[in-house]
């Protein structure tokens, strides 16, 4: 008898089979951890839209600005990921 | 020669009294549901946007990783900006008490969330605390009966004290 080798994609294991998506929405973890750093994305321009909603007092300036400040902040994100990448290289 | 040291004092009769008064019913509505603190003073467009996006931010990181994601006792320092948002207490109280009925896994769907996905959804409603933060701290201090327009104070022919210029 061959004992069979474990699995490689722990995610296929927090959805039994059977059960639809939306049965376990909110109760289980979606299977998404090989896309966890594009799910950065939507958190930045979440914070700038909200950050900018607030502060701005002429409101149809937001999508402009929401969207440049989230440029700045993954700009500066690489730029520091890229900084501390190379320290550890160095280092 | 000793200066003489500017102190502020309150003057109930100056054209900035609305200074002194702090809207804190608001800022309680607005911790209870995000934005509902602008639409009470009148900002239904800012409160609008400010809710659709701190109440996706709150709901996509309990989808991403789960109810687990929002845990007194075991994450306690994130709670603390989980709990920004008032929903967050609810959902803590309702986590806790799935937590129990977990013990017979065949009679519940809840599973706890490990890993990369726990962490973005504790991150994501951990953020729409803080930026909830921002927004109650942004109602207390805004006076709903100050309108300044797009151009600012001067197209109105007055200063920032409500002024007409002398």
């Amino acid at each position: 008898m061959t004992i069979p080798p474990p699995p490689t994609d722990l995610s296929t294991l927090t959805t039994p089979p059977g059960t639809t998506l939306a049965l376990n929405l909110f109760y289980q973890p979606l299977p998404l951890d090989s896309y966890w750093l594009p799910l950065l994305l939507p958190l930045v321009l979440a914070i700038s839209v909200v950050y900018k909603a607030i502060k701005l007092e002429d409101l149809q300036r937001l999508p402009r600005q929401a969207v440049l400040l989230s440029a700045q902040i993954i700009t500066f994100m690489i730029l520091a990921a890229a900084t501390l990448w190379l320290i550890t290289e160095i280092l | 020669m000793q200066r003489r040291k500017k102190t502020y004092q309150a003057n109930p009769a100056a054209p900035n009294a609305w200074m002194q008064s702090w809207n804190l019913p608001a800022a309680l509505m607005a911790w209870v549901l995000p934005g509902l603190g602008h639409y009470l003073l009148g900002e239904k467009r800012r409160a609008a946007i400010i809710a659709a996006c701190i109440g996706l931010l709150w709901f996509g990181g309990i989808a991403i990783g789960g109810i687990s994601v929002i845990d007194r006792k075991d994450h306690a320092a994130w709670f603390v900006g989980q709990m920004l948002v008032g929903p967050s207490v609810l959902a803590d109280r309702y986590h806790q008490s799935l937590k129990t009925r977990y013990l017979d896994p065949d009679a519940s769907r809840y599973e706890p969330s490990f890993g990369r996905m726990n962490e973005q959804g504790i991150l994501y409603t951990a953020l729409a605390g803080l930026l909830n933060l921002m927004a109650v701290v942004d109602v207390v201090y805004r006076d709903p009966n100050h309108r300044r327009t797009p151009d600012g104070p001067a197209a109105t022919g007055k200063d920032s004290t409500g002024q007409a210029p002398s």
